[in-house]
Protein backbone atom coordinates (compact mmCIF):
# COMPACT_ATOMS: atom_id res chain seq x y z
CA UNK A 1 0.00 0.00 0.00
CA UNK A 2 1.12 3.23 -0.97
CA UNK A 3 1.41 6.18 2.39
CA UNK A 4 -0.36 9.02 1.33
CA UNK A 5 1.27 11.78 2.26
CA UNK A 6 0.14 14.37 5.07
CA UNK A 7 1.83 17.93 5.87
CA UNK A 8 2.10 18.45 9.47
CA UNK A 9 3.36 21.91 10.82
CA UNK A 10 5.35 22.38 13.45
CA UNK A 11 6.14 26.91 13.88
CA UNK A 12 7.23 26.45 17.37
CA UNK A 13 9.51 22.85 16.71
CA UNK A 14 12.82 22.92 14.78
CA UNK A 15 14.03 20.68 12.16
CA UNK A 16 16.71 19.34 13.94
CA UNK A 17 14.84 18.81 17.52
CA UNK A 18 11.74 16.74 15.88
CA UNK A 19 13.99 14.34 14.37
CA UNK A 20 15.53 13.75 17.48
CA UNK A 21 11.91 13.14 18.99
CA UNK A 22 10.78 11.28 16.17
CA UNK A 23 14.05 9.09 16.42
CA UNK A 24 13.26 8.60 20.34
CA UNK A 25 9.64 7.74 19.33
CA UNK A 26 10.24 4.90 16.97
CA UNK A 27 13.14 3.30 19.26
CA UNK A 28 10.42 3.52 21.60
CA UNK A 29 7.55 1.72 19.66
CA UNK A 30 8.18 -1.65 20.68
CA UNK A 31 8.79 -0.65 23.98
CA UNK A 32 11.31 -0.98 26.86
CA UNK A 33 14.47 -3.21 27.12
CA UNK A 34 17.74 -3.24 27.84
CA UNK A 35 18.97 -1.39 24.11
CA UNK A 36 16.42 1.34 24.35
CA UNK A 37 17.45 1.68 27.82
CA UNK A 38 21.23 2.25 26.96
CA UNK A 39 19.31 4.14 23.95
CA UNK A 40 18.10 6.77 26.29
CA UNK A 41 21.52 7.07 28.35
CA UNK A 42 23.30 8.28 25.29
CA UNK A 43 20.15 10.59 23.76
CA UNK A 44 19.70 12.46 27.10
CA UNK A 45 23.65 13.14 26.91
CA UNK A 46 23.44 16.80 24.62
CA UNK A 47 24.03 20.11 25.21
CA UNK A 48 21.57 22.73 27.33
CA UNK A 49 20.39 24.15 23.96
CA UNK A 50 18.97 20.85 22.68
CA UNK A 51 17.93 19.38 25.69
CA UNK A 52 16.20 22.50 26.58
CA UNK A 53 14.26 22.26 23.20
CA UNK A 54 13.54 18.44 23.86
CA UNK A 55 11.83 19.27 27.24
CA UNK A 56 9.49 21.49 25.55
CA UNK A 57 8.71 19.48 22.46
CA UNK A 58 8.26 16.46 24.81
CA UNK A 59 6.10 18.94 27.09
CA UNK A 60 4.52 20.34 23.68
CA UNK A 61 3.95 16.80 22.15
CA UNK A 62 2.76 15.22 25.21
CA UNK A 63 5.43 12.25 24.79
CA UNK A 64 4.81 11.23 28.36
CA UNK A 65 8.12 8.95 28.40
CA UNK A 66 10.12 11.34 26.48
CA UNK A 67 9.48 14.19 28.65
CA UNK A 68 10.21 11.70 31.96
CA UNK A 69 13.95 11.08 30.34
CA UNK A 70 14.86 14.78 29.59
CA UNK A 71 12.96 16.22 32.54
CA UNK A 72 15.23 13.53 34.47
CA UNK A 73 18.32 14.39 32.74
CA UNK A 74 17.41 18.38 33.40
CA UNK A 75 16.87 17.42 37.12
CA UNK A 76 19.85 15.65 37.44
CA UNK A 77 22.20 18.02 36.23
CA UNK A 78 20.86 20.68 38.80
CA UNK A 79 20.98 18.56 41.59
CA UNK A 80 24.13 19.05 44.28
CA UNK A 81 25.12 22.15 42.48
CA UNK A 82 25.39 25.93 43.17
CA UNK A 83 22.76 28.45 41.64
CA UNK A 84 26.28 29.95 39.58
CA UNK A 85 27.51 26.52 38.66
CA UNK A 86 23.88 25.75 37.35
CA UNK A 87 23.71 28.94 35.34
CA UNK A 88 26.98 28.43 33.42
CA UNK A 89 25.37 24.81 32.68
CA UNK A 90 22.51 26.32 31.65
CA UNK A 91 23.46 29.40 29.96
CA UNK A 92 21.14 31.71 32.30
CA UNK A 93 21.92 35.47 31.86
CA UNK A 94 23.70 37.76 34.43
CA UNK A 95 20.49 39.76 33.99
CA UNK A 96 17.90 37.06 35.44
CA UNK A 97 20.05 36.46 38.14
CA UNK A 98 17.99 36.46 41.65
CA UNK A 99 19.59 38.49 45.19
CA UNK A 100 20.32 35.99 48.34
CA UNK A 101 18.64 38.39 50.82
CA UNK A 102 15.20 38.65 49.28
CA UNK A 103 14.66 34.84 48.69
CA UNK A 104 15.25 34.60 52.32
CA UNK A 105 13.44 37.57 53.42
CA UNK A 106 10.23 36.04 51.77
CA UNK A 107 9.69 32.70 53.39
CA UNK A 108 9.98 32.30 56.98
CA UNK A 109 13.91 31.99 58.42
CA UNK A 110 13.33 28.38 60.02
CA UNK A 111 11.72 26.55 57.12
CA UNK A 112 15.66 27.21 55.93
CA UNK A 113 17.47 25.66 58.87
CA UNK B 1 8.21 -21.14 33.65
CA UNK B 2 8.17 -17.52 32.19
CA UNK B 3 10.31 -17.28 29.18
CA UNK B 4 10.03 -13.70 29.00
CA UNK B 5 13.48 -11.92 28.74
CA UNK B 6 13.71 -9.36 31.67
CA UNK B 7 12.71 -6.49 31.44
CA UNK B 8 9.07 -6.94 29.93
CA UNK B 9 8.54 -5.37 26.59
CA UNK B 10 5.03 -3.67 27.19
CA UNK B 11 2.14 -4.35 24.70
CA UNK B 12 1.07 -0.57 23.71
CA UNK B 13 2.81 2.84 22.57
CA UNK B 14 4.08 4.84 25.44
CA UNK B 15 3.41 7.39 23.35
CA UNK B 16 0.50 9.68 23.06
CA UNK B 17 -1.34 11.04 19.59
CA UNK B 18 -0.22 13.78 18.60
CA UNK B 19 -2.59 16.95 18.80
CA UNK B 20 -1.20 18.94 15.79
CA UNK B 21 -2.66 20.66 12.90
CA UNK B 22 -3.55 18.17 9.97
CA UNK B 23 -3.29 19.82 6.44
CA UNK B 24 -5.07 17.06 4.78
CA UNK B 25 -7.84 15.52 6.78
CA UNK B 26 -9.60 14.37 4.34
CA UNK B 27 -6.82 11.75 3.31
CA UNK B 28 -6.09 8.55 5.86
CA UNK B 29 -2.30 7.90 6.66
CA UNK B 30 -1.68 4.24 6.10
CA UNK B 31 1.07 2.72 8.53
CA UNK B 32 3.47 0.56 6.39
CA UNK B 33 3.95 -2.97 8.02
CA UNK B 34 6.52 -1.46 10.58
CA UNK B 35 5.96 0.17 13.64
CA UNK B 36 7.73 2.99 13.07
CA UNK B 37 6.14 6.33 11.97
CA UNK B 38 6.58 7.44 8.84
CA UNK B 39 6.17 11.11 8.13
CA UNK B 40 7.10 12.15 4.75
CA UNK B 41 7.34 15.75 4.85
CA UNK B 42 6.80 18.20 7.39
CA UNK B 43 7.60 21.87 7.62
CA UNK B 44 8.90 24.03 10.49
CA UNK B 45 10.58 27.15 10.88
CA UNK B 46 14.09 26.68 11.09
CA UNK B 47 14.71 29.02 12.96
CA UNK B 48 11.91 28.31 15.57
CA UNK B 49 11.08 30.62 18.34
CA UNK B 50 8.07 30.25 20.44
CA UNK B 51 7.53 34.10 20.35
CA UNK B 52 9.80 37.26 19.53
CA UNK B 53 11.94 36.91 22.69
CA UNK B 54 15.20 34.52 22.64
CA UNK B 55 13.89 31.20 24.64
CA UNK B 56 16.57 29.64 27.48
CA UNK B 57 16.39 27.51 30.30
CA UNK B 58 15.19 30.66 32.95
CA UNK B 59 11.92 30.68 30.76
CA UNK B 60 11.49 27.15 31.04
CA UNK B 61 6.90 27.38 31.29
CA UNK B 62 6.20 26.87 35.53
CA UNK B 63 4.53 23.33 35.25
CA UNK B 64 7.91 22.33 33.49
CA UNK B 65 9.94 23.89 35.99
CA UNK B 66 7.52 21.88 38.44
CA UNK B 67 7.86 18.83 37.30
CA UNK B 68 11.61 18.72 37.01
CA UNK B 69 11.57 19.63 40.81
CA UNK B 70 9.33 17.61 42.02
CA UNK B 71 11.50 15.30 44.02
CA UNK B 72 14.42 17.85 44.43
CA UNK B 73 15.21 17.90 48.43
CA UNK B 74 15.53 21.01 50.41
CA UNK B 75 18.70 22.27 49.28
CA UNK B 76 18.43 21.20 45.50
CA UNK B 77 15.07 23.36 45.72
CA UNK B 78 17.15 26.09 47.38
CA UNK B 79 19.29 26.52 45.08
CA UNK B 80 17.57 26.34 41.99
CA UNK B 81 15.43 29.12 43.57
CA UNK B 82 18.32 31.17 43.52
CA UNK B 83 19.73 30.52 39.75
CA UNK B 84 17.49 33.32 37.95
CA UNK B 85 13.94 35.31 39.12
CA UNK B 86 11.81 32.89 36.75
CA UNK B 87 12.78 29.97 38.57
CA UNK B 88 12.33 31.93 41.76
CA UNK B 89 8.97 32.42 40.94
CA UNK B 90 8.04 29.44 39.62
CA UNK B 91 9.27 27.03 42.31
CA UNK B 92 7.11 29.38 44.83
CA UNK B 93 4.57 26.55 45.37
CA UNK B 94 6.91 23.75 45.57
CA UNK B 95 9.04 25.94 48.74
CA UNK B 96 5.70 25.95 50.00
CA UNK B 97 4.93 22.19 49.58
CA UNK B 98 8.57 22.15 51.76
CA UNK B 99 6.94 23.94 54.32
CA UNK B 100 3.95 21.73 54.77
CA UNK B 101 6.70 18.65 54.57
CA UNK B 102 8.40 19.89 57.45
CA UNK B 103 4.81 20.83 59.13
CA UNK B 104 3.86 16.69 58.55
CA UNK B 105 7.28 15.53 59.75
CA UNK B 106 6.52 17.52 63.28
CA UNK B 107 3.08 16.50 63.55
CA UNK B 108 3.86 12.97 62.92
CA UNK B 109 6.54 12.52 65.27
CA UNK B 110 5.45 15.05 67.69
CA UNK B 111 8.69 17.40 67.51
CA UNK B 112 8.96 20.71 68.11
CA UNK B 113 6.70 20.97 70.78
CA UNK B 114 4.19 19.56 68.69
CA UNK B 115 1.52 17.19 69.86
CA UNK B 116 1.87 14.02 67.73
CA UNK B 117 -0.82 13.69 65.06
CA UNK B 118 -1.41 11.52 62.22
CA UNK B 119 -4.40 13.64 60.97
CA UNK B 120 -2.40 16.58 61.23
CA UNK B 121 0.83 15.02 59.79
CA UNK B 122 -1.65 13.74 56.66
CA UNK B 123 -3.26 17.02 56.25
CA UNK B 124 0.32 19.09 55.98
CA UNK B 125 1.57 16.23 54.04
CA UNK B 126 -1.25 16.72 51.72
CA UNK B 127 -0.91 20.02 51.01
CA UNK B 128 2.42 19.93 50.40
CA UNK B 129 1.46 17.02 47.62
CA UNK B 130 -0.99 18.76 46.25
CA UNK B 131 1.85 21.63 45.35
CA UNK B 132 3.74 19.04 43.88
CA UNK B 133 6.86 17.55 46.09
CA UNK B 134 7.48 13.93 45.52
CA UNK B 135 8.34 13.79 49.11
CA UNK B 136 5.54 15.17 50.62
CA UNK B 137 3.44 12.46 48.63
CA UNK B 138 5.31 9.47 49.62
CA UNK B 139 5.13 10.95 53.21
CA UNK B 140 1.21 11.03 52.78
CA UNK B 141 1.59 7.50 51.61
CA UNK B 142 3.04 6.49 53.78
CA UNK B 143 0.49 7.80 56.90
CA UNK B 144 -2.38 6.66 55.11
CA UNK B 145 -0.31 3.24 54.88
CA UNK B 146 -0.06 3.34 58.57
CA UNK B 147 -3.91 3.95 58.88
CA UNK B 148 -4.88 1.10 56.72
CA UNK B 149 -5.82 3.16 53.99
CA UNK B 150 -3.59 0.94 51.67
CA UNK B 151 -5.64 1.64 48.49
CA UNK B 152 -5.16 5.95 48.95
CA UNK B 153 -1.25 5.27 49.62
CA UNK B 154 -0.70 3.52 46.87
CA UNK B 155 -2.39 6.23 44.86
CA UNK B 156 0.18 8.47 46.46
CA UNK B 157 3.12 6.18 46.06
CA UNK B 158 1.57 6.36 42.42
CA UNK B 159 1.87 9.53 41.49
CA UNK B 160 5.73 10.19 42.86
CA UNK B 161 6.84 7.11 41.20
CA UNK B 162 5.99 8.61 37.97
CA UNK B 163 7.43 12.01 38.82
CA UNK B 164 10.53 9.64 39.32
CA UNK B 165 10.85 9.57 43.23
CA UNK B 166 13.33 6.24 43.73
CA UNK B 167 11.26 6.38 47.54
CA UNK B 168 7.90 6.15 46.17
CA UNK B 169 8.97 4.16 43.27
CA UNK B 170 10.48 1.37 45.58
CA UNK B 171 7.37 2.01 47.92
CA UNK B 172 4.98 1.16 45.21
CA UNK B 173 7.07 -2.13 44.17
CA UNK B 174 6.86 -3.12 47.43
CA UNK B 175 2.99 -2.45 47.67
CA UNK B 176 2.51 -4.24 44.82
CA UNK B 177 4.19 -7.68 46.37
CA UNK B 178 1.83 -7.25 49.50
CA UNK B 179 -1.03 -6.47 47.26
CA UNK B 180 -3.68 -9.25 47.59
CA UNK B 181 -3.23 -10.80 45.08
CA UNK B 182 0.52 -9.76 44.70
CA UNK B 183 1.20 -8.23 40.96
CA UNK B 184 4.67 -8.78 40.85
CA UNK B 185 5.86 -7.88 37.20
CA UNK B 186 4.76 -4.50 38.14
CA UNK B 187 6.61 -4.81 41.25
CA UNK B 188 9.44 -5.71 39.64
CA UNK B 189 9.11 -2.91 37.11
CA UNK B 190 9.20 -0.24 39.67
CA UNK B 191 11.99 -2.02 41.71
CA UNK B 192 14.44 -1.14 38.99
CA UNK B 193 13.80 1.96 38.74
CA UNK B 194 14.13 2.79 42.17
CA UNK B 195 17.33 0.67 42.12
CA UNK B 196 18.76 1.94 38.92
CA UNK B 197 18.45 5.18 40.60
CA UNK B 198 20.64 4.34 43.72
CA UNK B 199 17.68 3.80 46.31
CA UNK B 200 19.76 1.12 48.41
CA UNK B 201 16.07 -0.45 49.87
CA UNK B 202 15.05 -0.98 46.07
CA UNK B 203 18.10 -2.61 45.19
CA UNK B 204 17.48 -5.19 47.97
CA UNK B 205 13.99 -5.70 47.40
CA UNK B 206 14.93 -6.36 43.84
CA UNK B 207 17.27 -8.50 44.37
CA UNK B 208 15.15 -10.79 46.34
CA UNK B 209 13.22 -11.37 43.49
CA UNK B 210 16.08 -11.96 41.42
CA UNK B 211 16.93 -14.53 43.69
CA UNK B 212 13.55 -16.40 44.31
CA UNK B 213 12.48 -15.51 40.69
CA UNK B 214 9.49 -13.42 41.86
CA UNK B 215 7.90 -11.16 38.91
CA UNK B 216 11.34 -12.19 36.70
CA UNK B 217 13.43 -15.14 36.05
CA UNK B 218 15.27 -16.38 38.77
CA UNK B 219 18.70 -14.53 38.28
CA UNK B 220 21.45 -15.71 41.24
CA UNK B 221 23.79 -13.57 39.16
CA UNK B 222 22.00 -10.48 38.91
CA UNK B 223 20.66 -10.85 42.71
CA UNK B 224 24.15 -11.12 44.20
CA UNK B 225 25.15 -7.89 42.18
CA UNK B 226 22.07 -6.15 43.45
CA UNK B 227 22.57 -7.49 47.24
CA UNK B 228 26.45 -5.71 47.04
CA UNK B 229 25.67 -2.60 45.57
CA UNK B 230 22.29 -2.52 48.18
CA UNK B 231 25.22 -3.62 50.82
CA UNK B 232 27.87 -1.01 50.02
CA UNK B 233 25.32 1.38 50.21
CA UNK B 234 24.68 0.56 53.82
CA UNK B 235 21.56 -1.90 53.83
CA UNK B 236 22.24 -4.14 56.10
CA UNK B 237 20.32 -7.00 55.41
CA UNK B 238 22.07 -7.25 52.26
CA UNK B 239 25.20 -7.16 53.75
CA UNK B 240 24.40 -10.77 55.55
CA UNK B 241 22.96 -11.93 52.09
CA UNK B 242 26.01 -11.15 50.37
CA UNK B 243 28.25 -13.04 52.72
CA UNK B 244 25.88 -15.82 52.04
CA UNK B 245 25.85 -15.38 48.37
CA UNK B 246 30.30 -15.57 49.12
CA UNK B 247 30.07 -18.56 51.36
CA UNK B 248 27.33 -20.73 49.38
CA UNK B 249 28.29 -19.68 46.08
CA UNK B 250 25.42 -18.38 44.77
CA UNK B 251 25.70 -15.52 42.53
CA UNK B 252 29.09 -15.21 43.07
CA UNK B 253 32.12 -17.69 43.12
CA UNK B 254 32.82 -18.92 46.40
CA UNK B 255 35.00 -16.49 48.55
CA UNK B 256 35.52 -17.53 51.87
CA UNK B 257 37.39 -14.07 52.68
CA UNK B 258 34.87 -12.11 51.38
CA UNK B 259 32.13 -14.08 53.06
CA UNK B 260 33.93 -13.22 56.49
CA UNK B 261 34.16 -9.80 55.59
CA UNK B 262 30.72 -9.15 54.78
CA UNK B 263 29.50 -11.56 57.99
CA UNK B 264 31.64 -8.90 60.07
CA UNK B 265 30.71 -5.76 58.84
CA UNK B 266 27.05 -7.42 58.65
CA UNK B 267 27.31 -8.03 62.15
CA UNK B 268 28.86 -5.03 63.18
CA UNK B 269 26.08 -3.08 62.24
CA UNK B 270 23.77 -5.22 64.22
CA UNK B 271 22.37 -7.80 62.32
CA UNK B 272 21.75 -10.60 65.11
CA UNK B 273 21.77 -13.68 63.13
CA UNK B 274 24.67 -12.03 61.36
CA UNK B 275 26.51 -11.34 64.71
CA UNK B 276 25.80 -15.02 65.61
CA UNK B 277 26.95 -16.37 62.42
CA UNK B 278 30.50 -14.55 62.68
CA UNK B 279 30.60 -15.18 66.45
CA UNK B 280 30.59 -18.89 65.85
CA UNK B 281 33.40 -18.70 63.01
CA UNK B 282 35.55 -16.76 65.37
CA UNK B 283 34.92 -19.39 68.13
CA UNK B 284 36.28 -21.73 65.53
CA UNK B 285 39.94 -19.96 65.14
CA UNK B 286 40.13 -19.80 68.77
CA UNK B 287 39.55 -16.19 69.39
CA UNK B 288 37.56 -16.95 72.38
CA UNK B 289 36.65 -13.35 73.67
CA UNK B 290 35.85 -11.60 70.58
CA UNK B 291 33.62 -15.26 69.92
CA UNK B 292 31.67 -14.27 72.99
CA UNK B 293 31.46 -10.78 72.67
CA UNK B 294 29.16 -11.25 69.23
CA UNK B 295 27.48 -14.30 70.49
CA UNK B 296 26.17 -12.26 73.52
CA UNK B 297 25.17 -9.24 71.25
CA UNK B 298 23.06 -11.87 69.45
CA UNK B 299 21.69 -13.17 72.32
CA UNK B 300 20.71 -9.93 72.89
CA UNK B 301 19.27 -9.41 69.65
CA UNK B 302 16.75 -12.44 70.19
CA UNK B 303 19.33 -15.37 68.76
CA UNK B 304 18.67 -18.27 71.69
CA UNK B 305 20.17 -20.56 69.52
CA UNK B 306 23.62 -18.11 70.77
CA UNK B 307 23.01 -18.51 73.77
CA UNK B 308 24.10 -22.30 74.00
CA UNK B 309 27.72 -21.50 72.24
CA UNK B 310 28.20 -18.58 74.33
CA UNK B 311 28.05 -20.60 77.90
CA UNK B 312 30.27 -23.44 76.02
CA UNK B 313 32.90 -20.36 75.73
CA UNK B 314 32.24 -18.51 78.73
CA UNK B 315 33.34 -21.61 80.88
CA UNK B 316 36.28 -21.87 79.37
CA UNK B 317 37.95 -18.22 79.86
CA UNK B 318 38.58 -16.84 83.64
CA UNK B 319 36.30 -14.45 85.71
CA UNK B 320 37.94 -11.38 84.80
CA UNK B 321 37.36 -12.35 81.01
CA UNK B 322 34.05 -13.04 81.29
CA UNK B 323 33.50 -9.74 82.96
CA UNK B 324 35.50 -7.74 80.39
CA UNK B 325 33.61 -9.51 77.49
CA UNK B 326 30.34 -8.80 79.21
CA UNK B 327 31.54 -5.12 79.52
CA UNK B 328 32.59 -4.99 76.13
CA UNK B 329 29.24 -6.11 75.08
CA UNK B 330 27.80 -3.38 77.07
CA UNK B 331 29.58 -0.68 75.28
CA UNK B 332 29.50 -1.92 72.31
CA UNK B 333 27.01 0.55 69.61
CA UNK B 334 26.04 -0.49 66.08
CA UNK B 335 28.05 0.99 62.95
CA UNK B 336 25.51 3.83 61.02
CA UNK B 337 23.36 2.23 58.27
CA UNK B 338 20.43 2.97 55.88
CA UNK B 339 18.86 -0.12 57.18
Amino acid sequence: MIADEIVLSFPNITRVTMSKVLEYCNIHGAGADDETRAFDEQFVDVDQKTLFDLVLAAHDLKIKMLYDIVGERTGDMMKGKTPEEIRIIFNIGENSCVDDHPLQKELNPWAFE
Amino acid sequence: MNERTWPHRSETFHFSTLPFPIKNPARKHENSTSNAIRIRQFRSSSSARRSDQYRDFASLPNDVLTKIAANFSLPNLQTASLVCKSWRDGLRPLREAMLFLRWGKRFKHGRGGVKPSLEKALDSFLKGAARGSTLAMVDAGLVYWEMGKKEEGVALYRRAAELGDPAGQCNLGISYLQAEPPNVKEAVKWLYQASVAGYVRGQYQLALCLHRGIGTDQNLSEAARWYLRAAGGGYVRAMYNVSLCYSLGKGFMQNHRQSRKWMKLAADHGHRKAQFEHGLTLFSEGQMMKAVVYLELAGRGGETAAGHVKNVILQQLSQPSRERALTLADNWRALPSSR
